[in-house]
């Protein structure tokens, strides 16, 4: 358990439910002490964390429409820049711990007011769910009776990752769209960012259903009677989990007995990214050049933190090519935009050796860069994968001759995006890639043009944060003229026209 | 002492007497290790193609001071970046041809047909005169350490040293040996175990195993090849791992009977060998939990006094019981408990002297690296990341940058009578203290992506 220290304070207060808690009984350390930050204990809150009786969400928003939340969030968007005091104090102290640098730390919380903006907002409900599925009931066309849906939000607790900030970003706008409770602890790794945004809710309304129905809250792994009492089914329907598995999470959790006793749980696994090139890319000096460009942005921006971020390349190339194709990557990833990408920060040590190490067997591994910690191109020449898992600006390129599709059986399940060129070569790849687990295709050079509001992993996470209810209404005898000529229409106009 | 009881090359050295091994001033000793390097470093750089590059790579053209030394050491993985296909796909020629870069015999002629699996090729490679040495490959991989009859002597004599510290007279005595493991093998224990075991009892009789069977690499390597197969649904592959290991199932029944048969093991133990001078080497753990049951059951001081107790391998995810050294001495009735601190890049271990603080034999050179890779001053207490260099090796590159942060003492003696540098009781991982608790990151990690099972390596003693 943490105990409580004075020097050097950085406090993290909890929001809950439209109120700050400003306590520093608490410290968290990280085992090298580099993080270190106090909070309450939650333990005695307990009380005020959960929702005891649920029909309060329905209560609370049974007046207010999707549009309404789109304002009031839009609202708080506009001070969620780096000029609030809270958004500042998330930002600063982000910086010297997030595996990122500060100008790339810096730009991505720039994205935040943009999650935020009407427009960002407006696309995400309307994309993912459909705002008048949240409004109110929306019929469907049965034959034999009237059947409405409707998606209501969920007691809903968050395991957020802390890896970029938007990822906070994206959780809340989701989750106050869809007019769910929610509980968001936060990961030492970034612990401000969901409090800051929660925070620019409080300082538009502390009293709006959308604030009331929000908590940012803290607990250690070690605080197991907490966990117990607050992860129950009586106070919680849905547990969207970031970073895998619960066991990634909290050891202490189970998945299997959490499903078994009614807790919904989505988990969102991470994920990593790959290029497939086809052999066009290599064809002549200019084609590679061309190519590396755009794959270096994929490969090197936020410094390969994203989950989007291109590690492996699979190059249907010569070695000989192969080099030079990772020469030229090397020379692109180096000279990026700072905003996306610089040198990495704490370049790993293993890494480092691995490098080394497969510097000294040239007939299997190609290696540029890396000497120093700005990061690396290595071309495994023998066509297989190295142990290591490429970060921090090292990118692993496979050359592989034949037939692309071939490729399948070497797709890791927890492939999230393929960027593959030429983009004929998208249509043979697209369904074997998605039997092995991928869920995004794009153009090289675009992996981090994330479209808001799009089936994001694959998981259609705001669809799945509803709860999705049914009404179903049989006919009368005596309304059943009116009832068919209506359903006549209805099917009329919903398959002809 | 003078340096002429040194006069004799590094492998020689495991001869003389403990006393004179840690004799020599900081001076001589560390001038006698810088021209020792040297030498090695002259005689093995054109004929191991992987020392050539590093050193190339660096600049390196002599070792001028100790500070060169520590930029030309080989990080642990590159006894362990092959491709893990060639196993898979049995190009044992090409593992060979992988192994060839960091050993000065020449192993391109050696004829690979026929070998199917690790265990084959490892034999194949020690009837050619190799006596490679594989890792417990927790990480789901194993590593091979290229050494070979020429260290094999010098290998011998240096556990002999290690272990005349605790039984003077060793090399003329012999005593029942307890081990509850596997009978041999070729990871870095058993092959210790498998030399010492019967020579140290004097006879197979007196050697005393838990499992007859060796230990199989193949199955060591299981866990990553069934795994990836696993995560590929690749039901071909995943049956061909088991048509290949048929001794897996064996070996699972062997893992379920292990808790019968390590209470039979000792329980035989203390009925027969009560009261005499035994060997006993084991992990904490075990030791422990036969330990704490004896007592209960009202068993106290089962060995005679100056009994062997030798362990090491700290408590691996269990917590510490506070004085467990104590409960050792008190049910096998032993005066001490000898602790180790080794790894399988090193011939020898380091020894713990009355003090409890590791003292490193002359022909380990202990080198301290900051974090970021730069050589720490050789005076005073310095806390950073180990690097060895290991004068016993005469055919592979003998310096190593392992994981474990250290805090070696260079100038201030002991206290035990000991003369060099020692390594203080408190050896850490260094990947155990990066990071921080529950980081979440939604960005593929590496236990994401290659999580092995843990299952395998669980049994396999490491070290001890």
């Amino acid at each position: 358990m943490s105990t409580k220290q004075d020097d050097n304070k950085i406090s993290l207060p909890f929001i809950i439910r439209g109120q700050e808690i400003n306590s520093d009984d608490l410290l968290y350390q990280s085992r090298d002490g580099k993080v270190q930050f106090h909070y309450p204990d939650p333990s005695p809150l307990l009380d005020q964390i959960i929702l005891p009786d649920p029909t309060q969400l329905q209560r609370d928003f049974t007046n207010v429409s999707v549009s309404e939340i789109i304002r009031f969030l839009s609202e708080a968007g506009k001070a969620m820049t780096l000029n609030n005091a809270r958004m500042e104090k998330a930002c600063q102290f982000s910086m010297p711990f997030s595996a990122l640098p500060p100008s790339i730390v810096r730009g991505s919380y720039e994205l935040i007011p943009i999650v935020f903006s009407k427009m960002a907002l407006r696309t995400m409900v309307e994309n993912e769910i459909g705002s008048k599925y949240l409004d109110g009931w929306v019929e469907m066309p049965y034959a034999d009776k009237v059947a409405r849906r409707r998606a209501y939000g969920a007691r809903t607790l968050h395991f957020i990752s802390g890896n970029v900030p938007v990822v906070a970003a994206l959780s809340i706008a989701r989750a106050a769209l869809i007019k769910s409770d929610n509980i968001v602890k936060v990961a030492p790794n970034d612990p401000l960012t969901a409090w800051a945004i929660v925070g620019a809710m409080l300082d538009v309304d502390p009293n709006h259903p959308v604030t009331k129905h929000f908590s940012v809250v803290y607990w250690p792994k070690d605080m197991l009677e907490f966990e117990n009492e607050l992860i129950q089914p009586r106070y919680l329907e849905k547990i969207i989990s970031w970073g895998g598995a619960l066991g990634g999470v909290n050891s202490t959790l189970n998945h299997g007995s959490l499903q078994a006793s009614g807790i919904d749980v989505i988990a969102l696994g991470p994920k990593f990214s790959i290029s497939i090139l086809g052999s066009e890319a290599f064809k002549s000096y200019e084609d590679i050049e061309r190519v590396a460009k755009l794959t270096a942005k994929d490969a090197g921006s936020f410094n390969m933190e994203s989950c989007g971020s291109a590690r492996f390349h699979y190059v249907q190339a010569t070695p000989v090519q192969a080099k030079e194709y990772a020469r030229r990557l090397y020379m692109h990833m180096q000279k990026q935009d700072p905003a996306l990408s610089t040198i990495p920060k704490n370049f790993p040590t293993n890494l480092h050796d691995e490098l080394n190490a497969a510097r000294t067997q040239d007939d299997l591994y190609f290696v540029v860069g890396g000497e120093k910690e700005e990061g690396a191109v290595v071309v495994s020449l023998t066509g297989d994968a190295p142990d290591f898992f490429p970060t921090h600006k090292v990118v692993v390129v496979i050359p592989f001759s034949g037939d692309p599709a071939q490729l399948a059986d070497r797709i890791h399940p927890s492939t999230q995006t393929v960027g593959i060129y030429p983009e004929t070569l998208k249509k043979p790849l697209r369904d074997v890639l998605v039997a092995r687990g991928v869920c995004r295709f794009i153009s090289i050079g675009h992996t981090i043009d994330y479209a808001i509001g799009g089936p994001f992993n694959s998981y259609e996470i705001m669809r799945r944060a509803c709860r999705w209810i049914l009404d179903e209404t049989y006919p009368s005898k005596w309304s059943l003229p009116w009832f068919y000529t209506r359903k006549a229409w209805q099917i009329l106009k919903h398959h002809i026209f | 002492m003078t340096a002429s009881t040194f006069s004799g090359p590094p492998e020689t050295w495991p001869r003389i007497p403990v006393r004179s091994l840690f004799s020599l001033s900081k001076n001589d000793l560390e001038s006698l290790q810088l021209q020792w390097a040297q030498k090695r470093f002259t005689q093995l750089q054109e004929h191991i193609p992987a020392l050539e590059s590093l050193a190339e790579q660096q600049g390196v053209k002599i070792i001028e001071d100790f500070d060169t030394l520590a930029t030309i050491l080989f990080t642990h993985q590159v006894y362990k970046n092959y491709p893990f296909a060639f196993i898979e796909r049995k190009q044992f020629t090409e593992l060979t041809r992988w192994l060839n870069k960091l050993t000065t015999h020449d192993l391109s002629t050696l004829d690979m047909r026929g070998v199917n699996s690790i265990d084959e090729w490892l034999e194949r490679l020690d009837e050619a005169g190799m006596f490679v040495f594989h890792s417990t490959g927790t990480s789901g991989k194993l590593s091979f350490f290229p050494r070979s009859q020429t260290e094999r002597e010098a290998w011998i004599e240096g556990t002999y040293a290690f272990l005349e510290a605790f039984m003077p007279g060793i090399r003329n005595t012999h005593l029942p040996v307890f081990w509850p493991a596997y009978r041999s093998g070729r990871q870095a224990g058993m092959r210790l175990i498998s030399h010492f075991g019967t020579a140290l009892a004097g006879s197979e009789a007196e050697y005393h195993s838990l499992f007859d069977a060796p230990m199989s690499a193949d199955f060591m390597s299981l866990a990553m090849r069934m795994k990836h197969a696993q995560e590929h649904g690749d039901l071909t592959t995943m049956d061909k791992i088991k048509a290949i290991f048929k001794t897996k199932g064996e070996i699972v029944t062997l893992k379920a009977r292990k808790a019968g048969l390590t209470k039979n093991f000792f329980e035989k133990m203390v009925r027969e060998y009560r009261g005499r001078r035994v060997f006993l080497m084991a992990s904490a753990t075990d030791l422990l939990d036969v330990a704490l049951e004896g007592i209960q059951n009202g068993e106290r001081k089962i060995f005679a006094h100056d009994s062997v107790l030798l362990t090491g391998g700290g408590f691996k995810g269990r917590k510490e019981v506070p004085d467990w050294k104590s409960i050792l001495q008190e049910f096998y009735g032993v005066d001490q408990v000898f602790m180790s601190y080794g790894m399988t890049e090193l011939n020898t271990y380091n020894l713990a002297c009355s003090k409890g603080v590791y003292h490193v034999f002359p022909w380990n050179i202990p080198l301290v690296l900051s974090n970021d890779g730069n050589p720490l001053p050789r005076i005073g207490v310095q806390t950073g990341r180990a690097g060895y260099f290991d004068l016993l090796a005469q055919t592979y590159w003998g310096g190593i940058l392992t994981g474990d942060r250290i805090t070696v003492h260079y100038d201030e003696e002991c206290g035990c009578g000991w003369k060099g540098p020692w390594i203080e009781d408190n050896v850490q991982c260094f990947t155990e203290l990066m990071g921080g608790e529950d980081i979440i990151s939604c960005a593929g990690v590496q236990s994401a992506y290659s999580d092995f099972m843990e299952y395998v390596a669980a049994d396999v003693p490491e070290g001890a």
